[in-house]
């Protein structure tokens, strides 16, 4: 098995981030989106479906919790990233 | 959705084209397709910076043929923000319930996806839709389901 199964039930220290506007335009711009709802101007736009995604670190199944700062839910993000054994990788 | 200052984010006014949830839902109801443009070299450099996913295999032809490719090929996240796209174009966005896919082949630059979608199922006021991304050879690129409060 190429990954350790150690590291199952592993936490991920939480990660707290701003969400700005221009970031969001920039993303709306980057996947072709145009609607005044994603890409209008102003200080506060909704978080489209796959902005948010989990961070850097490439688990089996990776389960990730967004909420607001009034601590409030955002989203539950599921990845699953399948590892290939190495002797099959080319 | 309520920002802390009181302030109401633009998506409550609703756009013209967004499903009229209440009776047009039924098992067989297509979502109108999205047909994209090729994806360009333009495009997998703004979405690496966009996304935050700085894989150079997206963006660096160098680095792709050094891993023995023989062209950069699109993120697959890129091709579900279409299908977001889709969904979002179809419903307000607070009805997506649960939103998933799988990554089923690569899209190299220059292909054309197009997104659609397909009702599955209509049960407890939740619309399941099969959702696809193809190539125009057919080649299925992302597989995936969302499920969608109808009502």
């Amino acid at each position: 098995m190429p990954v350790d199964p150690s590291v199952v039930g592993t936490e991920l220290p939480a990660v707290t981030m701003t969400v700005e506007a221009g970031r969001l335009r920039f993303f709306a711009k980057a996947i072709g989106e145009t609607s005044e709802i994603y890409a209008g101007p102003g200080d506060v736009l909704p978080v489209p479906p796959t902005f948010l995604k989990g961070g850097a670190l490439e688990f089996i199944v990776k389960h990730t919790e967004v909420t607001r700062a009034d601590g409030s839910a955002v989203a539950e993000l599921t990845s699953t990233v399948v590892v290939r054994p190495p002797e099959v990788v080319r | 959705m309520t920002t802390p200052g009181g302030r109401q984010p633009a998506e409550l006014a609703e756009p013209a084209g967004w499903v009229s949830t209440a009776g047009e839902v039924r098992v067989g109801t297509e979502l109108p397709p999205l047909e994209l443009p090729p994806v360009s070299r333009t495009t997998l450099a703004l979405f690496a910076g966009a996304s935050g996913d700085h894989n150079p295999i997206h963006i660096d032809l160098d680095v792709a043929r050094s891993a023995g490719l023989d062209d950069v090929f699109a993120h697959g996240m890129l091709s579900m923000a279409y299908l977001g796209r889709l969904l979002t174009s179809w419903v307000p966005q607070d009805r997506i319930r649960s939103y998933r896919v799988r990554f089923a082949s690569i899209t190299p630059v220059h292909g054309r996806p197009t997104c659609s979608g397909r009702v599955v199922s209509v049960e407890d006021g939740l619309a399941t839709c099969e959702l696809t991304v193809t190539l125009p050879d057919g080649t299925v690129t992302l597989a995936g389901e969302a499920v969608i409060a109808v009502s």
